[in-house]
């Protein structure tokens, strides 16, 4: 059954038992139920005292501490190892390669497609991706490395993330290295290579800095010379900080940051952008409700010329027959009401031969779609 | 849209202010009962005991609430009260249609379609689609109402949905 004639069946029997007028209710009654007042603490000699008690033991503890002087903890890094830096900086620039909206680009598109969706959605769906991952790798990035097998490259590393649904995705990098330089006494080392993704393959540079004491990492994954995603990571303020600018046909289309927060076991990540006149800061926080794996973004944007904030929850549902996923994303602005938006089901496991049998499918899930279009209309509406 | 005038003047008992009250919650509070009891003529007479209780604990509403949910949640305690009480699920009986006449009608085949479809959800499930659907609830409300995680709320959802589109009636 179609999902709009659930709804039609669901809200025409309930409508259609609804009375219409109000129940008699008789007006001049006077009894009224009033609310239970709270208890009210009294002072208890007893428990001041050994407040008091367990506050002077406290202070007593540390006046006679040993270890007077007080060594701050390093701060804790997400991403530890050069590899886990290199492989995330690939990871987030190969998912905003994506977003690129040249013709020619588009067949390289694939889930991150959004047309028609409401702008403060549309602005963070590119990024989505590649922050999930980050979320989900609170112990690190899962990465093998070892001789590449292509005659053209002598390293390779195979790097596993996870989504919210738990279903794996490995990317792999084939590059050659060229370390120091003795002319160079800035470079440590430089990477040449690519990174394959399902049935993609995309050419990568890397390097890595000492710039003014402060190490740099910077990466670039191409889809041409004039259509790139080029990123820095850098460690400052205590923070982990990866920079995205987009080049589109030789011009920036747009500038982005992820800040990333490890506390506690605890990731969050701060992402700002810029594209033109448009700009926005949203918090990424993954957390689990019943078992259910959920990312609870707080956003603060102007997006044509219009400022909005508020709170987003995003959901990943899986289709169970086809194992494609798509994110539910309820959105509640601070200034208006809350609204629901699903995006188009993935394939994760190979993108292009989704697009091969792509007519093969608009035939046999015609009605299927129809449902979903239906649904995203009466979203709208909402 | 409830403000707080429609609040204060209810506690005056202005019968105007009732009327619109009922009016714009009548959906939510119809669903939240109908989901737990599943009898159209229970539903009915527990939706009166919902507005009389309304009535006597409106001086408990506290401002800057949801004033619709506060009163579907009403709807829901009274609705397991009397389940409860009745310690049985009262089953729907076919009669009970007839005894409704609104407009628009649902066909004979639509009310066995959808008896058997609420049947094939759980409480849960039921409660959330029927708030969702009939009354067009957002799920953070429903999440409120049902003290239930929003995550969970909207997997039930789907998980209902899913149910449902198996259904071949």
């Amino acid at each position: 059954m179609k999902t709009k004639d659930i709804k039609k069946i669901i809200k025409l029997n309930i409508e259609s038992h609804l009375p219409k007028d109000a129940p008699q209710i008789d007006f001049l009654f006077e009894r009224t139920e009033t609310s239970i007042p709270n208890k009210v603490f009294h002072f208890n000699f007893k428990y001041a005292m050994s407040a008091v008690f367990a506050i002077f033991v406290v202070i007593l503890g540390f006046a006679l501490w040993p270890n007077n002087d007080i060594i701050p903890n390093p701060p804790a890094k997400l991403l530890n190892s050069n590899n886990e830096i290199v492989s995330f900086s690939a990871i987030s620039s190969v998912s905003l390669l994506s977003t690129i909206g040249t013709n020619e680009l588009i067949s390289l598109q694939t889930d991150l497609v959004v047309i028609e969706k409401p702008d403060v959605i549309t602005k963070v769906l590119p990024y989505l991706k590649s922050i999930e991952q980050l979320l989900l790798s609170d112990s690190g990035l899962n990465i093998v490395s070892g001789d590449s097998e292509l005659p053209e490259y002598d390293y390779f590393m195979q790097f596993q993330t996870k989504n919210l649904a738990g279903i794996s995705t490995w990317y792999v990098m084939h590059y050659n290295l060229d370390l120091q330089d003795e002319d160079d006494e800035e470079s440590e080392y430089t990477i040449t290579g690519i990174l394959t993704l399902g049935s993609k393959t995309y050419h990568v540079t890397g390097e890595k800095k000492i710039e003014d004491d402060e190490e740099k990492v910077r990466f670039k994954a191409f889809y041409n010379d004039s259509n790139y995603v080029e990123s820095l990571y850098k460690f400052e303020n205590d923070k982990q900080v990866f920079e995205f600018k987009v080049i589109q046909n030789n011009l920036l289309a747009s500038e982005s940051k992820y800040e990333i927060k490890f506390e506690d076991e605890e990731v969050k990540v701060e992402l700002s952008f810029k594209e033109g006149n448009n700009e926005g800061e949203y918090e990424f926080e993954y957390y689990t409700e019943d078992d259910i794996d959920l990312i609870k973004i707080e956003f603060e944007t102007k997006l044509n010329s219009v400022n909005s904030s508020g709170e987003m929850i995003v959901q990943m549902i899986v289709d169970e027959i086809t194992g494609n996923t798509r994110y539910l994303i309820y959105v509640d602005p601070d200034d208006g009401d809350g609204y629901e938006y699903e995006t188009d089901e993935e394939d994760e496991e190979d993108e292009e031969d989704e697009e091969d049998e792509e007519d093969e499918e608009n035939e046999e899930d015609e009605e299927d779609e129809e449902d979903e279009e239906d649904e995203e209309g009466e979203e709208d509406e909402e | 849209m409830i403000d707080q005038r429609v609040i204060d003047r209810l506690k005056k008992k202005d019968e105007q202010a009732f009327e619109y009250v009922y009016q714009e919650t009548k959906r939510g509070v119809y669903s939240m009962i109908f989901s737990v009891i599943k009898n159209h003529q229970v539903t009915e007479d527990i939706m009166q005991d919902v507005y009389m209780k309304m009535m006597t604990t409106i001086s408990q509403y506290k401002k800057q609430t949801n004033f619709k949910n506060w009163i579907i949640t009403i709807a829901k305690n009274q609705a397991i009260d009397y389940y409860r009480r009745e310690k049985r699920i009262v089953h729907v009986d076919q009669t009970d249609y007839d005894n409704f006449l609104s407009s628009p009608e649902p066909t004979p085949d639509e009310r066995n379609q959808f008896d058997l479809m609420i049947e094939m959800l759980s409480e849960d499930q039921r409660s959330v689609v029927i708030l969702k659907i009939a009354d067009e609830m957002k799920f953070k409300d429903i999440a409120k109402v049902l003290e239930k995680p929003i995550g969970t709320v909207i997997w039930l959802y789907q998980e209902a949905i899913k149910t449902l589109k198996r259904y071949e009636g």
